[in-house]
């Protein structure tokens, strides 16, 4: 009894101790200034529980409680007994608990049995006077219950309930909360006579206004979705339904106050004291609900304090209020304990730091007489809500960021575009100059005959094959000229072709033509005309054009098999044949096959052509030889059939130099020595123009490579 | 049923095909007439397809030009030309010299001038690489088109002298060593597929004409 328990190690210590032996911790509070002043000056806050201030000093001062302390004014006697008989008890420091809270939790604690025999003798002054008023009153006065030192009045509004339903008495109840079944307080408390966890009772001019109409009779329903108590993890099943619907919180018409009985079922942590207000009156689980028992209470039976009284007269409705009444409820005013088991905020947005002489002095524990410390009660006691199967959703910055940015992507897809301004044209500068002194350069030797190139005597190593080829083909045999180029290429074509059909021409020999494109026969007789016209050559007598020969690759095959058969019409046929195919003609009277040429000449821009001719008539000319006119960009590629052992071409000419050679070896200048000035200088502009486009690159590149 | 008219289209084409390759080795005059007819008809189907092809142009650029697409007034113009020629010819003749007329004076002239462009697009083009992409490559690149035309086009201190001759055969020796010898590999490719595309045909592993 007399040891003290250190609140660290909890360990006994002997009375007086200041540390504690085992773990060195203070066991009394340091002394503090502030709240001990006000302690000390004896003006408790109206309406405050100024036992509880008087006990915390108490505890600041380090007296120990064994001396009561002086009565104060208006304070109960009870209370100062009681507050004597808890200083002689073991366990948490004085004053942070009250007894009865203390019972309340831990009903097999020997605290409330050692307090009740000591208060158990005194009885308040009020208390005495109604019990002499009762006995003067004839009336048969109970047994006083020595155990009850306190809220008498309030036992004693519970004790016609009890005698009407004893079943629902807590057998665990403290004997402080058993008040004499039939006593009555005779004095009204007055406001702050009461602890501040109990409801004050109004003033009297309030206490007419505070009462509010009974709510209808019908039976409460308890809520049917689960409900996420204060003291629970997670959402529980719905509470027993309480034995009488939500009452107004006057305390004149339900009977006994509410802590009364909540609080043995409860089972209430000292931490929520602070809650006390909530009448969070639970029945016990089995007893069924009577509505006669709670809601249509009878207040005459019951013995009420006067101020109780007072207000029971205005407050009793006769007949139940109609459903129009009952919408009337004001939305937000929930039941006391409905509100009380709402889950509080998890945390607080903006914390509160009060000035440091406003701040509270701990009392206890080891940070005994600090001021300024951190509470505990929002972290550990305070009922907060469960995250298990919370409704609020948990959304850190990061996630929301990253939410704000999914939700900007999706706009920006769904948002149309503006049109997208046109771009200023550039003029391409470098492209019209180059183009410029290109044309110029072109035109100027044809057009002026400056600048002059010399044209070349000796031609490419090919040409003298070449013209030995033509100097040596058999003039009773006509030579078939395959003319396969597009009219594009009669520029090249025409040029590097002309000196050979000059040769051609010169020597006499007939020329029949053919080609595998629909454009072919017009270029063919371009061609000898312009090279026949000075020799009087003739069309069907000294040349003939077979035509054109559809079907690719499979014509040139079935002309070399059958030259008649392949090409049945000719074009441009004279009038004096009478057959459209101009086989008839006296000039190819002894032709029926590709052999029967006396050269196949081939002038064409294509490699594909080259390689179809090559391939399809080569195996059926025999000895016949196959020469070829060719670009100057197809020569690489007719080459490899040229230069090899066993040759399927017999002899190229290829580009304009060696043209303009051949025209020279012939000694008749022609279409290619006309062109050759605009051809050279062309060239010599292309040149220039490539080495000063490598020379500021490679300026560009070392002055950036400079400046890196 | 699908699978036999497959076998039977599978066999056509094989035989088909062996039929014009034995000619090719074997002068047998049965052999040979099989396979100059096969040829004739080879031919007549290429004349189709150009009959086709044409048809397809009109009916392409047609659609164009009823569902009003971009471009579609060059579609127009490729119409009326078209008709006008195909007209003309029919009533004149493929050689009338009205047709000839108009290849003389509108098709070889345009077609000229637009090989003429080709020339100046490719010295711009040969500016605009050494100028912004200047690379190794590039510069080979405009090296050997450098030297090409030095040794191809005449000089104007005269294109027998000993510089010009160098470089005339260091044209030579790009144009018939290099370029030769890469076009030599293209054709040996383009041989050896034709090969395995024709055996692939005869054996009818490749089925161009459907299944």
């Amino acid at each position: 009894m007399a040891d003290i328990r250190c609140p660290m190690c909890s360990q006994l210590n002997p009375e007086g101790a200041e540390v504690c032996a085992f773990c060195s911790a203070r066991l009394r509070p340091l002394l503090a200034g502030g709240p001990s002043a006000d302690a000390e000056a004896g003006e408790p806050e109206s309406g405050e529980a100024d036992w509880l201030s008087r006990i915390r000093s108490e505890a600041v001062r380090g007296e120990p409680s064994g001396e009561p302390p002086p009565a104060e004014e208006g304070a109960p006697d009870w209370l100062s007994r009681l507050r004597r008989a808890e200083a002689e008890e073991e366990g948490p420091p004085v004053g942070e608990v009250p007894t009865w809270v203390s019972e309340a939790v831990e009903p097999a604690a020997p605290a409330p049995a050692e307090v009740a025999p000591a208060a158990a003798p005194d009885v308040p002054d009020w208390l005495a006077r109604v019990r002499e008023r009762k006995a003067a009153e004839g009336v048969e006065a109970p047994e006083p219950a020595p155990e009850s030192t306190d809220d008498d009045w309030l036992g004693r509004l519970r004790a016609p309930q009890e005698e009407q339903a004893p079943a629902r008495e807590a057998p665990t109840l403290p004997e402080i909360l058993r008040p004499p079944p039939e006593v009555a307080p005779a004095v009204k408390p007055t406001p702050g006579s009461l602890p501040s966890w109990l409801p004050q009772p109004p003033a009297a001019e309030e206490e007419a206004a505070d009462v509010s109409p009974p709510l209808p009779s019908t039976p409460w329903e308890p809520p049917s979705r689960p409900i996420a108590t204060p003291f629970s993890r997670g959402p529980v099943a719905p509470p027993p339904a309480p034995a009488w619907p939500p009452a107004p919180e006057t305390p004149a018409v339900s009977g006994p106050p509410d802590w009364a009985q909540a609080a043995p079922e409860l089972a209430q942590p000292a931490e929520l004291e602070g809650l006390a207000h909530v009448p969070a009156l639970l029945p016990e689980e089995g007893t069924p609900f009577l509505p006669g028992e709670s809601g249509d209470f009878d207040l005459d039976s019951v013995h009420l304090p006067e101020w109780l009284s007072e207000v029971k007269a205005p407050a009793a409705p006769s007949k139940p209020p109609t459903e129009e009444q009952g919408i009337n409820l004001a939305p937000a005013t929930l039941p006391a304990w409905l509100e009380a088991m709402r889950p509080m905020e998890t945390f607080r947005p903006v914390v509160e730091i009060q000035p440091e002489e406003e701040q509270m002095v701990e009392a206890a524990g080891p940070l005994a007489g600090l001021r300024g410390v951190l509470l505990a009660e929002p972290v550990m006691a305070m009922p907060r809500q469960t995250d298990i199967g919370s409704t609020r959703l948990d959304v850190t910055e990061r996630q929301y960021a990253h939410a704000e940015f999914l939700h900007r992507m999706v706009q920006e897809e769904e948002r149309e575009l503006p049109p997208a301004a046109a771009a200023r044209r550039r003029i391409p500068l470098t492209r019209w100059i180059l183009s410029l002194v290109l044309l110029v350069a072109v035109a100027l030797p044809m057009t002026v005959g400056l600048p002059a190139f010399a044209v070349p005597i000796l031609g490419p190593p090919d040409l003298n094959p070449f013209i030995g080829r033509i100097n040596t083909l058999p003039t009773d045999r006509p030579v078939l000229l395959v003319v396969d180029y597009e009219p594009g290429y009669s520029g090249e074509l025409e040029s590097v072709a002309g000196p050979m059909l000059d040769h051609m021409v010169a020597r006499g020999l007939r020329i029949a033509t053919v080609s595998t494109r629909p454009s072919g026969p017009p270029l063919a007789e371009r061609l000898l005309v312009r090279a026949g016209v000075d020799a009087g050559y003739q069309n069907g007598r000294d040349y003939l054009h077979l035509g054109y020969l559809p079907g690719g690759p499979a014509a040139v095959q079935l002309f070399a098999e059958n030259p008649r058969q392949a090409v049945p019409r000719g074009y441009l046929i004279p009038a004096e044949l009478t057959s459209r195919s101009g086989w008839e003609s006296p000039m190819l009277s002894g032709v029926s096959a590709l052999r029967d040429f006396g050269a196949v000449i081939l002038i064409t821009s294509g490699a594909e052509t080259a390689r179809t001719w090559i391939e399809q008539a080569s195996p059926r000319l025999g000895d016949v030889p196959l020469l070829m006119v060719l670009s100057a960009g197809v020569e690489p590629m007719v080459r490899p059939y040229y230069e090899t052992l066993n040759p399927q071409v017999d002899a190229i000419l290829a580009g304009l130099p060696a043209a303009a050679a051949y025209e020279n070896a012939n000694g008749r200048p022609g279409g290619a020595q006309s062109i050759w000035g605009g051809f050279g200088s062309g060239v010599f502009v292309a040149e220039i123009t490539l080495a000063l486009g490598a020379g500021y690159g490679l300026l560009t590149a070392l002055l950036s490579r400079r400046r890196a | 049923m699908r699978l036999r008219a497959s076998l039977v289209w599978a066999a056509v084409a094989s035989g088909v095909g062996l039929i014009v390759l034995l000619g090719f080795f074997f002068d047998i005059e049965p052999l040979r007439v099989a396979r100059q007819i096969l040829v004739d008809w080879a031919v007549l189907l290429a004349a189709w397809a150009l009959i086709l092809g044409l048809l397809n142009l009109l009916s392409v650029h047609w659609s164009k030009v009823s569902q009003q697409e971009k471009g579609w007034p060059y579609s127009a113009v490729l119409l009326l030309f078209f008709l006008v020629t195909l007209i003309l010819g029919l009533l004149f003749g493929p050689d009338s010299p009205v047709i000839l007329f108009l290849f003389n004076n509108v098709q070889l002239p345009i077609e000229a001038s637009l090989m003429a462009l080709l020339a100046v697009t490719l010295t711009i083009a040969g500016f605009r690489v050494v100028t912004r992409r200047r690379d190794l490559v590039s510069l080979v690149f405009v090296g050997v088109g450098f030297l090409v035309l030095l040794g191809t086009g005449p000089w104007l201190i005269g294109s027998e002298g000993v510089l010009n001759t160098f470089f005339r055969d260091v044209r030579n020796w790009l144009a018939q060593v290099w370029a030769a010898g890469g076009a030599r590999g293209i054709l040996l490719g383009v041989a050896l597929g034709a090969i395995a595309t024709g055996l692939r045909v005869l054996l009818a592993a490749d089925r161009p004409y459907g299944e």
